[in-house]
């Protein structure tokens, strides 16, 4: 099982601040299933977000993630 | 993770800073160490805005020794409704100034240094040089990779804070113990999809909630006291009221502090590097930009045009240009608005600045509608230009 959480525009347009999947899917294959669940607002959110897998940066979003990953989904935003 | 002190104590705090500091002084944690140390510090505010108000603010009154501010920008009264260091009667001023004015005004025992000045790669190294830590309170993308890349390649900590709307985040960037600003954003978003503060708005006491995060966290480190926030990213939820703290990590594949970095100095071009407006936009509005100027014009002259708000709903409420429809650009991206479109008169697109109507035109012109333009500096022009009575927000 992979554990999604997201943060702050990511949680919005999710209508949720967590979600889970099965272990194996890659990043990409998340954001397709996340985006299927949640909607298409999600998925806007979700091309511009990084995505920390236990608290690192991903780079290869076509590897499968292992079992008890958690995903902290984090939309960027530069307001200051 | 505990740090040792930043600073060094300063030689010794005069009778009147006794005075004054005293409710640190009695803290253990702090002392009159802790409090020598501040005294010694050099902090660099890179922005007097939202942020760097109250950063610099309460830092002043914390009795950091030597301030720096780093602004290009003039106060302007769309400002005053959270950058609280400037008043009324700063309107037109630059904002270093007047942030150094409240500052002495806070705090007459502050050495206050104005960089009145844009911050560029010619210059960020050098002024960064002059100071123990650095405060970003900045509001784009690529100053904030060019305040990271400059951190890290000097080997300075930062503390770092950022906010939208009721959303805020808060971290201590310092590669030599932990994550950067790289490692938690290997790459900037796409242009255009990441609306800024001017664009989406910002809740104006949220900068006071994220910017005392930022001022925490710099005593922290001056003074080697608690637990700095490296490698730990806060987020705060002004709306549900939380704060939750996620554990952010070195990446060991990071461009800058990675275990084989790509980047080794800092970029050429840090507008380039976060693309102002996508190369489709970029594309799409060659030959295919009028002024706000033309647009009267061709409204004047009767000419058969649909005119196009792409703003929000809630920017169309504070000021439209006569004559416009309002069409979100997102209902224009998905495609779910293009039937609106009429095929037999010219399209013209706006928004506020230029950015978003830039953006909407490569979709307009993707689906067709081939002579359709878009106007440069949008609304903002519309009302310098033709009708200086509108609101300017």
């Amino acid at each position: 099982m992979i554990t999604v959480r997201y943060f702050a525009g990511a949680r919005a347009a999710a209508g949720t601040d967590h979600d889970a999947a099965p272990a194996g899917f890659s990043l990409d294959q998340l954001a397709v299933e996340l985006t299927s669940r949640r909607g298409e607002r999600l998925g806007t959110v979700l091309k511009a977000a990084s995505f920390l897998v236990d608290g690192v940066a991903c780079h290869d979003r076509s590897e499968a993630l292992p079992d008890g990953v958690t995903v902290d989904v984090l939309p960027p935003f530069a307001g200051g | 993770m505990s740090l040792p002190p930043l600073v060094a104590p300063a030689a010794e705090l005069t009778v009147d800073e006794i005075r004054r500091y005293s409710r640190h002084l009695i803290i253990p944690d702090v002392g009159v160490d802790g409090q020598k140390r501040l005294k010694n510090a050099k902090v660099l505010c890179v922005g007097a805005g939202g942020l760097g108000s109250p950063a610099l603010m309460y830092l002043a009154a914390a009795g950091v020794g030597t301030l720096g501010i780093v602004d290009f920008d003039t106060v302007d009264e769309s400002n005053l409704q959270r950058q609280i260091i400037h008043g009324q009667s700063d309107i037109g001023r630059p904002k270093a100034e007047s942030a150094a004015a409240s500052v002495r005004e806070i705090n007459p025992y502050v050495n206050v240094v104005i960089h009145n000045t844009a911050l560029d790669r010619d210059n960020v190294k050098e002024i960064f040089s002059q100071y123990d830590l650095i405060v970003d309170g900045t509001d784009n993308f690529a100053t904030r990779y060019m305040v990271n890349d400059a951190a890290v390649l000097l080997g300075k900590p930062y503390v770092w804070g950022s906010i939208y709307r009721f959303d805020g985040q808060a971290s201590v960037f310092w590669a030599e113990h932990g994550p950067c600003y790289r490692c938690l954003y290997p790459e900037p978003p796409p242009p255009g999809m990441v609306p800024s503060c001017a664009e989406g708005g910002v809740l104006g006491v949220l900068c006071a909630s994220i910017g005392s995060i930022q001022v925490t966290e710099a005593i922290k480190l001056i003074t080697g006291i608690g637990e700095p926030l490296v490698g730990g990213l806060t987020v705060y939820d002004a709306l549900e009221m939380t704060y939750r703290k996620i554990k952010v990590r070195k990446d060991p594949a990071c461009a800058l502090c990675g275990e084989n970095p790509t980047v080794t100095d800092l970029l050429e071009d840090y507008e380039d590097f976060c693309g102002a407006v996508s190369p489709e936009a970029e594309e799409a509005a060659v030959d295919s930009t009028i002024t706000a100027r033309e647009l009267k014009d061709w409204q004047d002259s009767g000419k058969s045009i649909f005119l196009v708000d792409v703003r929000e709903p809630a920017e169309y409420e504070i000021v439209r240009i006569p004559g416009a429809t309002l069409i979100p650009k997102g209902d224009i991206l998905s495609g779910e608005a293009l039937a609106r479109l009429p095929q037999d008169r010219q399209i013209v697109l706006h928004c506020k600045s230029g950015v978003r109507s830039a953006e909407a035109l490569a979709a307009v012109k993707a689906a067709g509608f081939k002579d359709a333009v878009h106007v440069q500096g949008g609304v903002l022009s519309w009302i310098k230009q033709i009708d200086p009575s509108l609101p300017a927000y």
